[in-house]
Order: structure tokens, then C-alpha cells, then sequence
């Protein structure tokens, strides 16, 4: 350290000595280096000792109210930092040298001292201080260091208790769960087996072993293919089986499982492709459905035994239904006959025997041959009629507009079609039989023809509209109409809405076309409202169906 | 035993029926001269000369044959195909009569060679004017023919 630099502004040094010579002789020695305080007595020291931070303390041994030795002792507890040097003359070496041993004492230095002697130890003993407070410092970070780390190995060694006894719940539950599997494994009333990728069978339950008849030591060296001795079909749909398992994850089959007593019963079984440390495996369930198939069996029995009986009861209705067309059909035929024979003598009596007959015994007669015709007419209606269901249907796309249009055509003479407004809208085309629809715009023209001619100003108006994609055709009039709580009337044969007195009909005209439309698949039904007139509607089946139909007569 | 020529042949086994059928062709002098059978063994016997029919010389053949369908014995479709299949015999119209609108006895009759159908309807009027036309019709289509 050099002289000529500027004293260290934070190294203290404090000089104490009674003999005023001296303390000066000393400060200027170490003024230009350090802060230099100085003190003549004890009290002095005390005092700046307190008010000032003292690095090095130099004292003279020898002072009239204590030694230095006694000093340094005094203050030796309150700044041990402070390294004490004492300035001792040779006499007092002894007692110098007690207090070095005891620690109180960093150095001493003989009067007269050699100035580069005390300016070394001076050094010296700013270095040690130096020392101690970095060392003191160092201590401390480190105590504070320790602090912290302990309290981190705190934290951490409560996270691992807790953690451990988050484990130990675990352990706890997965022993639980084990338990439960094992106990399901081995309750459940069918096979559980695993398979290796090779067929070898790996894990079975109780009821495998039961049920088989196999021990554990037999089971342990089977393979999947030994259950089906014997069998090589069932052995290929039980590889096939395997094969889509490893390949989509799942599979199942049914086959014939046999014993080791021999037995075969029939199985369902399931599979679930498994990974375990790379390796595939197979596990599942095995259900005997021995009932199962018994019931099937007479499911299929009982089936055929129905199927059998329902083509023997169609049979027999089809022989009860031919034979009542026979006897309806002759039973028409004969009563026509005498009819005729009625009609023919009364015409012939009329005829030849005028004369002899007044006015009321012809009007008698002409009632008779009336009734006659009237009576014949029926029969034919009944004929034609009870034909329709022995009818075949003969499917072709229908021009609906031209079909009505002809049908009117045909029903209405000169007057009458100068008298109608008759409105033909532009329906469309329809697959159906042509004669028969022909009949039903017949039957439904005629009866609108037949009911508005009381009036004076009659309409007649066929149109169509769709509804969920089928075609509802109508003919409206605004002629006589009916009651709606009759509707269901309407249709029935021989069923009259009106008196015969207003509305000439036989009655079956609408059972005809309800005859029809059914035979077509599709729907007749009517709204109306008496004195306002009357709508009819019908459908005929959706053109899919038709089309259906027609490839199949085609 | 009338052996004489006829101008028609009435087969029907109904008496109402063929009284009326005969009064129509009567009246309007359509025929004098007419046989009536009852039954199709009569009608074949008739033209074959057979049972009740042996003495008659079977070279006389009517001009027209008016055939009920339904017979006793022989029933109509069956004379029909007798006639027909004999090459004496088969040119001669044959007018069959049905009470009904059939559809299989008339295709089946029409196939068999017969040359018109009459449905016999209730209305004496109507079967009258039908006699009258076809019967009218054929008689004069078989002496164009002669």
C-alpha cells in the first residue's frame, strides 16, 4: 500500500495513549493511510468506540487508570471484529504475551517501535479484519443459505409424504378393483378366457374349467383348437373368427364346443383384440346357448308348422271362395230365366192380348215387365260386381284426362252438356287397368251427373292435387250432396243416400269403384253437404309401386 | 217324324226360353219351318241322324243353328265343336245363346267356329230385336252362299 495515496475513507483506526507526544507522533505516521482517531484515556476510547465504526484498535499498554490489555479485555465482547494492537514497553511483555494467548490480542509491538514494524502489523490487522467480517459475511449467507434449504427439504419432504399417501390410496383401490375383477372373473356364468397371439390359451376363470371338465395343469397346456377336435369345419370358422379379431379389434362366432367328457354344446362366443407389452393377445366370453338353439328350433318348427297351415286355410278359402263365385254366379244366371220368362209373357200379353185389357190391367202389366227389367238390371249389377274380384289386373299407363273426358262424353247428351258446366282440369296421366278406371270415372261422373240434375245451374268439375307424393284425383258437382254421417254407407252395396223417387241407382255402383281402387291399392272417399254438392276422391297406388306392378306383368 | 227341310234349329232346354225365341221368329215370319231339341245329345242325334233322329234323312241341314250354351247331356260348346268339325256340317252359322257375359264360353265358342253370340237379356224387347237381326242376318248370309 502506498504512503502517498489518499487515506482509505471506510479504515478506522483508533490510537489511544495517555502520552499526548505519541499519539501525535502516530497519527501523522498513519494519517495519510487510514482515518485515524485518537484517544488520551480510556473514556475517550469508549466514546468514540461507540460513535464511530472502528476497524483497528492500537493502544498503548501502559495508561494511568487501565492497561491496554484490560481495555481490549473490556471491550473484547461488544467489537470482537475489531483486531487490538498493543504498544508495550519491554517490562510488561509478560502480562502482553498472557492476554495474545487468550486471544484478546491480535498483536504487540515493543517500545520504541520500528514504524515499518507497526505500519506492517497495522496492515496486517486491517487485512484480518478484512477477513473476519467477509468471513463473518460469508457465514452468514451461508447460515441464510441453510435457512432456505431446509426449508425447501421441508416442502419437498412433505410433497413426498403426501404423494406417498395419494400411492397408498391408490395401491388401496387397486387392490380393491382387483378383488372385484377376480371375483366377477370367476362368477360370471360363461367362459373367460385370453389368448396368446398363438392360440395358447393364457388366463381362464373357475367356471372355464368347470365347464369344460379340464384341470388348471390341463388347461395351462391347451390351445384353442383342442376344444374342436375332430371338426375341421368348426376349426376353420373358429381361425377365421381369430383372424378378424386380430384384424378389426373384435369378432364372434358360434360353434360346437366339446368337452373332455366328449360332450358338444353349442357356444356363442365374443373376442377383443389385446396389447400387453407388445404382444396380442385375444380375451373374451364363452355362453352356452344350448336353450337358445332348442328354441330356435321350434321357433322354426312352429313357423313351418303356421306356414303350413295358413297355405292350407288359403287353399281351403280359395276352394269355399270359388264355390260361393259358382253359386252366386248360377244362382244369378237362373234367376235371370224366370225373369226373363215374367217379362217376355207379360210383353207377349201386352202385345197380343190388347185388347182384351183396360187401361189399369196394361198400367198392371207394364209394372210388372218394369219390375222385371229393374230386377234384371240388379243382377247384372251383382254380376259384374262379384266379377271384378275374380278379375286380373292388367297395368298400363292410363290418360286420366282423356278417360274422364270420354266417360262424360258418353254420359251426357246434347241438352245435358248444354246445361253443365262441366271443367276439365289437366290431370295427369296414372299406371292402373284402363277398362276398370274406365269404369270408375263411369260410375263417379254418372252419380255427378245423376245428383245436379235437379239443378239449374250445375257444375261438374274433375281435377287432381298431390299430396305426399301421390296424385288425388276428384270429381265435384254441386248437386244434391249427402250427410256426412252417412259417409261410411256410401260405399256398401245396395245402400241408398236417397230415395229412389229423386235419384234413379241400383246401389252398386259405388261399391264398383271402392272395388276398384282397392284392387289398385289406393284410397275412394267422399266429402259433402246436403243441398251443396259432393266430392270424390280417389288415389291409386304410388307410381312406385305401380311401376313395380307393371314390370311384373310385363 | 217331320223328315222335310228346316230353316232353323233351336237347341235350348229352357221351355219359356225357346217358346219366346220361336214366337219372335214366328212373328216376324223370319222362318216357318223350324225343329226344336232339348238337349245336345237330341242336337247331334239330329244332325247325325242317330237315336231319336235315325229315320231322318240326314242330307236335309237347316239353314241355322240357334245353340243354347248350357245343355243338359251335352252341353253347347261341345255340339258346337261336332258341327264344326264335320265337313258336312260346319258351314252352317251357328248363333249361340248364353245368359251371360262370360267372357271364357264366348272366346272358347268364338274359337270353336260360332258365328255370333246373343246374351239373352231380361228385356223380352231387346232379345226380340236381337233374334230378329242376326237371325234375319244369317239366314240370308247362308242363301247368298247357296
Amino acid at each position: 500500500m502506498s504512503t502517498d495515496s489518499l487515506p482509505l475513507k471506510d479504515h478506522n483506526l483508533l490510537i489511544i495513549d495517555d502520552e499526548v507526544e505519541v499519539t501525535k507522533a502516530l497519527t501523522r505516521q498513519f494519517r495519510k493511510k487510514y482515518n485515524v482517531f485518537s484517544a488520551s484515556d480510556v473514556e475517550d476510547a469508549f466514546e468514540i468506540m461507540e460513535n464511530e465504526s472502528i476497524q483497528v484498535v492500537l493502544s498503548d499498554q501502559r495508561m494511568p487508570h487501565m492497561t491496554g490489555v484490560d481495555f481490549f479485555t473490556k471491550i473484547k465482547d461488544k467489537y470482537p471484529d475489531a483486531p487490538k494492537v498493543i504498544l508495550t514497553g519491554y517490562s510488561d511483555i509478560e502480562a502482553v504475551i498472557g492476554a495474545i494467548n487468550q486471544g484478546q490480542i491480535f498483536r504487540y509491538v515493543t517500545k520504541p517501535w520500528n514504524p515499518e514494524e507497526l505500519d506492517s502489523v497495522i496492515s496486517e490487522a486491517f487485512e484480518k479484519y478484512e477477513l473476519i467480517t467477509q468471513n463473518r459475511k460469508l457465514t452468514q449467507n451461508l447460515r441464510e443459505a441453510n435457512i432456505t434449504l431446509e426449508e425447501k427439504v421441508k416442502v419437498r419432504t412433505s410433497e413426498l409424504k403426501k404423494l406417498n399417501t395419494n400411492l397408498t390410496e391408490v395401491n388401496r383401490e387397486k387392490n380393491i378393483y382387483i378383488g372385484i375383477i377376480d371375483a366377477i372373473f370367476n362368477s360370471v356364468p360363461g367362459l373367460i378366457y385370453l389368448y396368446d397371439e398363438d392360440g395358447k390359451l393364457v388366463r381362464w376363470n373357475k367356471k372355464h374349467e368347470l365347464f369344460t371338465g379340464y384341470s388348471s395343469e390341463e388347461l395351462s397346456q391347451m390351445h384353442l383348437l383342442d376344444f374342436y377336435k375332430g371338426d375341421a369345419e368348426i376349426q376353420k370358422i373358429i381361425t377365421e373368427a381369430v383372424k378378424t379379431t386380430f384384424l378389426n379389434g373384435f369378432g364372434e362366432t358360434e360353434a360346437a364346443l366339446s368337452k373332455k367328457d366328449g360332450s358338444v354344446i353349442p357356444m356363442y362366443f365374443t373376442a377383443s383384440k389385446l396389447t400387453i407389452d407388445g404382444k396380442n393377445f385375444f380375451t373374451g366370453i364363452g355362453i352356452d346357448i344350448t336353450e337358445r338353439k332348442l328354441a330356435e328350433a321350434e321357433i322354426k318348427n312352429l313357423n313351418q308348422e303356421l306356414e303350413q297351415k295358413v297355405i292350407d286355410r288359403t287353399e281351403q278359402l280359395k276352394i269355399a271362395y270359388k264355390e260361393l263365385e259358382a253359386f252366386s254366379y248360377s244362382i244369378s244366371h237362373h234367376l235371370r230365366t224366370p225373369l226373363r220368362a215374367i217379362d217376355g209373357f207379360a210383353n207377349i200379353l201386352l202385345d197380343e192380348y190388347a185388347l182384351s185389357l183396360d187401361v189399369e190391367g196394361k198400367r198392371l202389366f207394364q209394372v210388372i215387365i218394369d219390375n222385371a227389367n229393374k230386377m234384371g238390371q240388379l243382377i247384372d249389377e251383382l254380376l259384374s260386381f262379384s266379377s271384378l274380384n275374380r278379375m286380373e289386373i292388367k297395368y298400363s299407363p292410363i290418360d286420366m284426362h282423356n278417360l274422364a273426358y270420354s266417360a262424360y262424353d258418353e254420359l251426357t247428351g246434347k241438352e245435358e252438356k248444354e246445361n253443365i258446366k262441366f271443367r276439365l282440369q289437366n290431370i295427369p296421366p296414372a299406371t292402373g287397368d284402363a277398362s276398370l278406371i274406365n269404369v270408375v270415372w263411369i260410375n263417379l261422373i254418372g252419380n255427378a251427373i245423376k245428383f245436379t240434375s235437379g239443378k239449374t245451374d250445375r257444375i261438374i268439375e274433375i281435377g287432381s292435387k298431390t299430396e305426399d307424393d301421390s296424385i288425388i284425383y276428384y270429381v265435384n258437382d254441386n248437386g244434391a250432396g249427402y250427410n256426412m254421417e252417412y259417409s261410411n254407407k256410401l260405399f256398401a252395396v245396395f245402400q241408398h243416400l236417397h230415395s229412389p223417387k229423386h235419384f234413379e241407382g241400383n246401389g252398386v255402383g259405388l261399391a264398383i269403384v271402392q272395388r276398384i281402387i282397392e284392387q289398385h291399392k289406393g284410397r275412394v272417399w267422399a266429402e259433402g253437404k246436403v243441398g251443396e254438392g259432393a266430392t270424390f276422391y280417389f288415389t291409386l297406388a304410388d307410381r312406385k309401386d305401380n311401376k313395380n306392378q307393371l314390370q311384373k306383368n310385363i | 217324324m217331320d223328315t222335310t227341310a228346316i230353316d232353323i234349329l233351336l237347341v235350348e232346354d229352357n221351355a219359356s226360353d225357346a217358346e219366346l225365341t220361336l214366337r219372335v221368329l214366328k212373328k216376324h215370319h223370319v222362318v216357318n219351318k223350324f225343329q226344336l231339341v232339348t238337349d245336345g245329345e237330341e242336337a247331334l242325334d239330329f244332325f247325325f241322324g242317330t237315336g231319336k233322329f235315325s229315320t231322318r234323312d240326314i242330307s236335309l241341314l237347316p239353314r241355322l243353328v240357334i245353340l243354347d250354351i248350357n245343355l243338359p247331356k251335352v252341353d253347347g260348346l261341345e255340339v258346337l265343336r261336332k258341327i264344326k268339325a264335320d265337313e258336312r256340317t260346319k258351314s252352317i252359322p251357328v248363333v249361340m245363346l248364353t245368359s251371360s257375359k262370360e267372357q271364357s264360353d264366348i272366346i272358347a265358342g268364338y274359337k270353336l267356329g260360332a258365328n255370333s253370340f246373343i246374351v239373352k237379356p231380361v228385356d223380352f224387347k231387346k232379345f226380340m230385336e236381337t233374334v230378329e237381326e242376326l237371325g234375319l242376318y244369317w239366314l240370308r248370309f247362308n242363301e247368298s252362299l247357296q
